[in-house]
C-alpha cells in the first residue's frame, strides 16, 4: 500500500518559502518611501563585497607590489577603473546612507523597546563603517592613504593607557610599512567582514522580528500591505538611484590615486571626508586638552547613542516628551556637519596648504604618467624615484629643472635635446648653461650658420646613444663630424682617450657618460680642476639609474626639430 | 489589462535585473579580464645572440638569449630566458629554433647524430627542425620545432624571440 505523497520539505522549497515569506511580509499601513534605506544600504555593501573580491583578484597588499597593482586594476584590467571607482565612492555613499538610515530610525522612534538590540546591532555596524573605511584608504599606498593613515594612527596611539600598545599593533611594529599594510588588509578582508556579519546577521533577524516601526496614524489605521510589489518597489527605484549616482561619480571624476607614497620627505594629508569632522575637532585642543577632542567627545557622542533607547522610553513622536534626546541628536548632527564644512573651508582659504596641493598634484601627473611605462622590479616609478632623490639629495641647490630649483650651475631642463645642444653651441656663458660657474669664458660660442649649426647638433646628438624624434640623420652626422673638427672644438674637447682641458664628449649625456659624471665629475675625461659639482660615490645602480631616466624624461621639456635647410 | 499588481510585479523584475546587472558585468567583467583582454602578440623584438664568427658553420650552438619580461606591472631589465638552437648553416645563412618542444614544453636536446629529441616523451627531429617519423616509436610532437626569424647586422645575429602554444599542430604565437 502507498503512503499518502508528502509535502516536499527539501531545501529549495523551504528557500523558496523564505522568499514567499519575505514578499508576503506585512507592512502596518503603507509602504513608505523612507523605508528604502536599510535595503538601500545592504545594495551598497553587497557592491561593496562584490568590487572588493573583484579587486582581490588583482592586488597585492605589500608596499612593494600595492600601488603598481592599484595602478594595473585603474588602468588596465577590463573595467578595473569602474570595479575601483564603484567601491571608492561606494564608501563613502555607505556612510551617507547610514546616516540618513540612522536619522530616519531615530526620527521614528525605532530605537525604543522592544528594538533596543537593533539599534545597539546598528550602532555597531556604524563603526565598522568607520574602521572599514580607515583601514581600506591605506590600501593603494599612495601619498593620501599612507600620509592620511599616519595621522591617523599617532593620535590613536595618543590616547591614555591604550595608546600606544593599539599604534604598535596597527601599524605592525614601529616603522610604516608592509607590516601595516598587511594588517590593514586582513582587517578590512577578513577580520572586519566577519564582525559586520556577526553584528548583521542578528540586525537583519531582530528587523524581522519586530517588523518596521510604522508612524502611529499607520498602525491606528489597522491595515498591512505585504511587502511585494510596492515596497520592493520603492527598494529597487533607490537601488537603480545609487547606481545611477555611483556611475555618475566614477565616469565624470574617477576614483583618485596619488602619487606613490614616499615615507620620506613630508605631505599635506586630508582624510577621507567622512573623517574631517574629528581632524578638524583636533584643531581647537592643544597638549593636554588633546584627549578632549580625541576621546572624550567623540566617547561622549558614542555613550549618549548607545544609551538612547534607555534614555527616551517615551511613546508617540511629539518633541515635547522627547526632546532630551532630539535636542543633543541635532546638536551632535550640525556639529558634525558644521566641523565637516569648517575643515573644507579653512583648507581653501589656507595658502600655504593650497600651494602644498598644486605641487603634490604635479608629482602625481608626473608619476602617473610615467607609471604607463611599468614599475621596475623594486616596484617603483625609476623617473619619479629619480625626480624625488633629486631634489632630495639637493641637486636643485645647482641645477634648475622644471621650472624649480638655482641657477648655480646647467639648467637641466631639455637636456640632451636638440634644442639644448644648439643652446650649450650659442651661448655657454648664458646664465643658464655656464654663466654662474667656473668655465666662465672658458669655450667660444660657436656661430655658424644654420645648416652647420644643425649639422653639428645632429654629430653631438649622435654620442647620445638615445632615439630621437624626428630620428636622427646619418648625413647630417658625417657632415658634423667634420665641421667638429673644422671649428676646431677637437682643440679642447677630445672625442676618446687622454683629455684636452675639457670634457670628451665621445659618449656625451649618454648613459655611461652620466654614470661616470655621479661617482665623479671632476675626472679629467669630466670636468677636471674647475669643477664644482660634488660626487656622489654612495649612490646605488638603481638611485642612480632613477636619476638617470628622470633626466632623460626632462628631454621634452623643449625638444624642437632644427631647420633643415642649408 | 495588466492589473497594478502584475504591472509592477514586471517593473520591478525589470529594475531587479537591471541592478543585478550594474554587479555582474563589471565584476565578471574584471574576473575574466585574462580572456577578454588579449595580450600583444608578436611584437616581441630582435635580441643579440652573439657574434656571427661565434658560431662554426655547418655547426648548431645552443645559446640564451635575453628577454626583457613584463609581469602584469612589473617591467623586468632583460634576463637570460629564452633557450635557442642556432644552426649555421653557411655563410649568412642561418636557422634558430626555440628549444621549447611544441608537445608539453619540455627542452629540447641535440642528438649525436646532427638531429634533436627531447628526453621527456621521446620527440624526435631531423637536424632542420622538421618532425622524424621514427617507425614503430611514438613521436609525441604535433609540429616541427618551431624556427624563430634571423637576422644578421654587421656580423652579429639577431633573433626574434616569439614563444608558441604546445600541443597544437599549428604554430600559434602566444608572446
Amino acid at each position: 500500500m502507498t503512503k499518502p505523497t508528502e509535502e516536499k520539505k527539501n531545501g529549495i522549497s523551504k528557500a523558496l518559502a523564505v522568499v514567499k515569506g519575505i514578499m508576503a511580509h506585512g507592512i502596518p499601513g503603507k509602504p513608505r518611501f523612507r523605508y528604502v534605506f536599510g535595503s538601500g544600504l545592504f545594495f551598497a555593501l553587497i557592491l561593496q563585497v562584490a568590487t572588493g573580491i573583484a579587486m582581490a583578484f588583482y592586488y597585492v597588499p605589500s608596499a612593494r607590489d600595492a600601488y603598481g597593482s592599484v595602478f594595473y586594476i585603474q588602468n588596465e584590467v577590463t573595467f578595473g577603473w569602474l570595479i575601483r571607482g564603484i567601491h571608492h565612492y561606494g564608501a563613502s555613499l555607505m556612510i551617507v546612507l547610514a546616516v540618513l538610515h540612522l536619522a530616519q530610525v531615530f526620527i521614528a522612534g525605532a530605537y525604543r523597546e522592544p528594538r533596543q538590540g537593533n539599534w545597539l546591532t546598528g550602532v555597531g555596524l556604524l563603526g565598522l563603517l568607520f574602521a572599514f573605511g580607515l583601514t581600506g584608504y591605506l590600501l593603494p599606498w599612495d601619498q593620501t592613504g599612507f600620509w592620511a593613515t599616519r595621522v591617523a594612527t599617532s593620535i590613536a596611539g595618543g590616547v591614555p593607557f591604550v595608546g600606544e600598545l593599539s599604534q604598535k599593533f596597527l601599524v605592525g611594529g614601529s616603522a610604516y610599512g608592509t607590516a601595516t599594510l598587511t594588517r590593514f588588509y586582513a582587517l578590512h578582508v577578513f577580520a572586519l567582514p566577519l564582525a559586520l556579519m556577526a553584528l548583521l546577521a542578528p540586525h537583519l533577524m531582530l528587523f524581522v522580528n519586530h517588523g518596521v516601526t510604522a508612524p502611529p496614524r499607520d498602525i491606528k489605521s489597522g491595515r498591512s500591505e505585504p511587502f511585494w510589489p510596492v515596497q520592493a518597489f520603492y527598494d529597487l527605484v533607490f537601488m537603480v538611484v545609487i547606481v545611477l549616482i555611483l556611475m555618475t561619480l566614477v565616469i565624470v571624476v574617477g576614483a583618485p590615486l596619488g602619487a606613490p607614497a614616499d615615507p620620506v620627505g613630508t605631505f599635506d594629508a586630508r582624510p577621507e571626508w567622512y573623517f574631517l569632522f574629528l581632524f578638524q575637532l583636533l584643531k581647537y585642543f592643544e597638549g593636554p586638552l588633546v584627549l578632549i577632542g580625541t576621546v572624550f567627545l567623540p566617547g561622549g557622542v558614542l555613550a549618549f547613542l548607545i544609551v538612547l533607547p534607555w534614555l527616551d522610553r517615551s511613546e508617540g513622536l511629539s518633541f515635547a516628551a522627547r526632546w532630551k534626546v532630539m535636542v543633543p541628536m541635532t546638536v551632535i548632527f550640525f556639529g558634525v556637519v558644521g566641523l565637516t564644512v569648517e575643515a573644507r573651508l579653512s583648507d581653501s582659504e589656507d595658502l600655504e596648504y593650497q600651494s602644498h596641493v598644486l605641487s603634490q598634484e604635479k608629482e602625481r601627473q608626473f608619476a602617473h604618467a610615467y607609471a604607463k611605462n611599468g614599475f621596475a622590479p623594486d616596484g617603483k616609478i625609476p623617473e619619479l624615484e629619480g625626480r624625488r632623490l633629486f631634489s632630495s639629495l639637493g641637486c636643485k641647490g645647482c641645477h634648475k629643472t622644471e621650472d624649480e630649483g638655482e641657477v648655480h650651475g646647467p639648467t637641466l631642463d631639455g637636456f640632451a635635446s636638440r634644442a639644448w645642444f644648439l643652446g650649450q653651441l650659442h651661448d655657454p656663458d648664458a646664465p643658464e648653461r655656464f654663466g654662474n660657474t667656473a668655465f666662465k669664458g672658458e669655450m667660444e660660442p660657436a656661430d655658424l650658420e644654420p645648416g652647420p649649426m644643425g649639422d653639428l647638433v645632429e654629430f653631438l646628438a649622435s654620442k647620445t646613444g638615445l632615439e630621437y624624434e624626428p630620428a636622427l640623420d646619418q648625413e647630417k652626422i658625417k657632415r658634423g663630424e667634420e665641421v667638429f673638427s673644422d671649428e676646431s672644438c677637437d682643440a679642447c674637447h677630445a672625442l676618446e682617450g687622454e683629455s684636452m682641458g675639457a670634457p670628451n664628449l665621445g659618449n656625451y649625456a649618454s648613459d655611461e657618460f652620466l654614470r661616470a659624471l655621479f661617482r665623479d665629475p671632476a675626472a679629467e675625461e669630466l670636468y677636471g680642476s674647475l669643477n664644482e659639482m660634488p660626487s656622489f660615490e654612495d649612490l646605488s645602480n638603481s638611485q642612480v639609474d632613477a636619476l638617470i631616466a628622470y633626466l632623460r624624461s626632462l628631454r621634452t621639456w623643449t625638444e624642437v626639430a632644427l631647420p633643415t635647410k642649408d | 489589462m495588466v492589473s497594478r499588481r502584475k504591472a509592477l510585479s514586471i517593473i520591478n523584475g525589470s529594475l531587479g535585473c537591471l541592478v543585478g546587472a550594474s554587479v555582474v558585468v563589471p565584476v565578471g567583467g574584471a574576473l575574466l579580464d585574462p580572456i577578454i583582454r588579449k595580450d600583444e602578440k608578436g611584437t616581441s623584438i630582435f635580441v643579440d645572440v652573439g657574434a656571427l664568427e661565434d658560431f662554426p658553420e655547418g655547426a648548431v650552438r645552443a645559446v640564451v638569449a635575453n628577454e626583457a619580461r613584463k609581469d602584469s606591472w612589473v617591467q623586468y631589465p632583460p634576463e637570460p630566458s629564452a633557450g635557442l638552437f642556432v644552426r649555421r648553416i653557411k655563410g649568412e645563412e642561418l636557422q634558430v629554433f626555440s628549444r621549447v618542444c611544441p608537445h608539453l614544453g619540455c627542452s629540447i636536446n641535440k642528438t649525436k647524430s646532427g638531429g634533436f629529441n627531447c628526453p621527456c616523451h621521446g620527440s624526435a627531429f631531423d637536424d632542420s627542425g622538421a618532425r622524424l617519423d621514427v617507425g614503430g616509436k611514438m613521436n609525441p610532437s604535433p609540429r616541427d620545432m618551431d624556427a624563430l626569424d634571423v637576422e644578421v647586422r654587421e656580423g652579429r645575429v639577431w633573433v626574434r624571440i616569439v614563444h608558441f602554444r604546445t600541443g597544437v599542430a599549428e604554430k600559434e604565437a602566444i608572446s
